[in-house]
């Protein structure tokens, strides 16, 4: 017998959504639908005649947590349509303020998961490792704020590279941050490690929300659109992809597809891809990548420091042509894709997003099937979208 | 009414440094702070004005002594310096910055301080506030059209501007002088400038102007504990050369009659826009 279980709104997630869940008589999820509940803000269209160096700037506002990497893709894939060359120095920065923001988000996705791995009488434990995510985060904003311009919606992030360089005090401060941040995040990855271990002991299921779908990325750090067969990236509406029409239309996004199935983005995905972390484990398995990022990215952060030119230019200016452009950049919950299609006189012909989060949707739907539903909270979490 | 707001004391100063006389508008107080402040890690960054060609004025965050020599001296001319307080803390990483302002930016820097909404982590980081005396100002084509127009000099031979003995001068890099009586200028002011009360910065740590002390030479203007400190500091280290202010009628006198004058006068013109219904500034002066 199949019963529904419902679990609206879910809780301790970037983001609205909700889960509904068809469960067997044993308990186990035999369908799961994750809904996105955000409402269609429009940024696609609102784009459309607008001069594109508004388009960053308004994408960085679909989210308040990874703006950073909106406004990278945005400008990515319009230097793309441009033919327009970053210089060196630009990059290195621009890379640096998505680091800098992946660092503030990973930690704060522990602080989300950390109630699920933790046990009431732990308090001290608790305590201290929210006072160690607090310090990374910190770390990471600094980054952002000293780099970017502005801690959230950094407007140093302009079409044609980074509005300016760093001082030489500014670096210097960084570099301070970043070892502080380097004997934290180890600190982090052992105490998440551990605390996942013991959960999925305690479980019993070794292999909780495991699935078979492929990986998605394309760079570690940054983001690389060659990295990805563009052929095989299709968004179809809902309505395809789900049989119920009312699932259909209850959800607010598109499903993107990778060689004509759900592919999953984020840390495991990177590391699998990029590394030897093991895939098609467990999903929490994305709780230790995330904790293992961390390392990665303070490690890329040092050597950014290092081959920066603080006196070096920062920025070409633009000179619009017509022409599309792709702009892809590792958000910290996926790959980040923006598509830009811009005119000689400046202005955005046709803008389309498929949002870094947006890549695990149908995928969070694949890891909770057959497991029990009473998990199916902690799988999504693993996503965090 | 007080027509210098509150402060400790009052004296006439001026730098001993040569390299900041040579360039200053008068003695050189702000640039001689400035330095003082970078040299002895009081300061890690200041805001200035600086000018570009044409005497066009930019904000700028500077770091080293040279540069803020590089900026000295009186631009008559609007410098949005508070555009470019969140790059000192941010890109450039400053932790304890000075800033410069007229009466209207000290106020505003204020008020950011003590609301600091879109400032996030600036408080802390700004250690100290340098007023200047402003009877009022001019927006850019204002300023070119009394120079290029009324005094008939090309912006880009002008070495110097200054306002002293009733008139508005322009010191050419020939080594003309030409001037126009103070009255001409009145036209080219901008209308904001109407409304404000404040002539000496009365919200400052120092505020400092030629008004009030013989030529070559600054009122000081100190009003709060920071702001003593480091000039007392400066005085003690050689930095400063000072002596009493002049208490009588072109000393003291006439600084605090042109203070009273610009409260007077602007306190009509606020209750005159009043009358019309247009919005006036709140009282905080």
């Amino acid at each position: 017998m199949t019963e529904v279980v419902n679990i609206t709104p879910t809780t301790r997630h970037e983001g609205h959504a909700k889960l509904i869940l068809e469960v067997d008589g044993e308990g186990i999820v035999s369908k799961a639908y994750y809904i996105n509940t955000t409402p269609v803000r429009g940024f696609e269209t609102m784009l459309v005649g607008r001069p594109a160096e508004f388009a960053p700037i308004a994408v960085m506002r679909i989210c308040g947590i990874c703006q950073t990497t909106h406004g990278i893709a945005s400008c990515s894939a319009i230097e793309d349509a441009i033919g327009c060359e970053v210089p060196e120095d630009g990059l290195l920065l621009r890379e640096l303020v998505g680091l800098g923001n992946r660092m503030h988000s990973h930690p704060l996705h522990h602080l989300l998961t950390l109630e699920d791995f933790i046990k009431p009488e732990e308090e001290t434990l608790k305590i201290d490792t929210i006072k160690l995510i607090q310090r990374m985060r910190k770390v990471g904003q600094l980054i952002v704020d000293t780099v970017g311009g502005e801690g959230i919606h950094p407007p140093n992030i302009v079409i044609g590279g980074m509005r300016t360089n760093i001082s030489e005090r500014a670096k210097a401060k960084l570099y301070y941050a970043l070892k502080q941040y380097e004997k934290d995040a180890y600190m982090m990855y052992e105490i998440y490690v551990e605390l996942v271990e013991r959960y999925l002991e305690e479980v019993g299921i070794p292999d909780l929300g495991s699935h078979d779908y492929p990986y998605i990325a394309s760079h570690t750090t940054y983001g690389d659109r060659y990295a990805i067969n563009w052929d095989g990236v299709v968004e179809i509406p809902p309505h395809r992809y789900y049989k119920d029409i009312k699932i259909a239309e209850s959800t607010s996004v598109m499903i993107p597809l990778y060689e004509g199935v759900p592919a999953e983005g984020g840390p495991r995905a990177r590391l699998v891809k990029f590394g030897n972390f093991r895939s098609g484990g467990s999903v929490m398995d994305i709780n230790i990548a995330r904790a293992k990022e961390n390392l990665g990215a303070v490690y890329r952060a040092m050597e950014i420091l290092d081959e920066l030119d603080i006196n070096g230019k920062t920025r070409t200016t633009p000179e619009y042509r017509d022409g599309f452009g792709i702009g892809v950049h590792e958000a910290p919950r996926a790959t980040n894709t923006h598509f830009a299609e811009v005119g000689k006189d400046g202005r955005i012909k046709s803008y389309k997003i498929i949002a870094a989060s947006t890549w695990n949707f149908p995928v969070v739907e694949k890891a909770i099937e057959g497991y029990p539903h009473q998990y199916a909270e902690v799988i999504m979490r693993a996503y965090d979208i | 009414m007080e027509p210098l707001g509150s402060y400790k004391s009052i004296i006439s100063a001026r730098a001993t440094d040569s390299r900041i006389l040579k360039r200053s508008q008068d003695g050189g107080i702000v640039s001689a702070v400035f330095i003082y402040g970078l040299e002895n890690n009081i300061l890690d960054g200041v805001i200035v004005a600086d000018k570009e060609e044409n005497f066009k004025p930019v904000p700028k965050v500077v770091t080293t002594p040279e540069e803020v020599l590089e900026a000295a001296g009186t631009k008559y001319t609007v410098c949005p310096n508070l555009s470019v307080l969140k790059s000192a803390i941010r890109e450039y990483g400053c932790e304890r910055i000075g800033v410069v302002g007229t009466p209207c930016q000290i106020i505003s820097l204020r008020k950011v301080l003590k609301y600091p909404v879109g400032f996030r982590h600036l408080v802390n980081k700004v250690a100290l506030l340098l007023g200047i005396f402003c009877m009022e100002n001019f927006p850019y084509m204002g300023m070119k059209t009394i120079v290029e127009e009324l005094c008939g000099v090309k912006l880009e031979d002008v070495v110097k501007m200054d306002i002293g003995k009733g008139k508005f001068w322009v010191y050419t890099r020939w080594g003309d002088a030409k001037s126009i009586k103070l009255k001409k200028t009145h036209p080219y002011e901008q209308i904001s400038c109407h409304v404000c009360t404040d002539y000496t910065a009365e919200l400052a740590d120092i505020s400092t102007g030629s008004v009030g002390s013989p030529d070559g030479w600054s009122t000081v203007l100190i009003r709060s504990e920071k702001g003593e400190e480091i000039i007392n500091k400066m005085i003690e280290e050689g930095y400063l050369e000072t002596k009493p202010v002049d208490e009588g009628k072109f000393g003291l006198g006439i600084l605090k009659k042109l203070a009273l004058t610009k409260k007077e006068k602007n306190m009509k013109e606020i209750e005159h826009r009043k009358e019309l219904g247009l919005p006036v500034p709140p009282k905080v002066c």
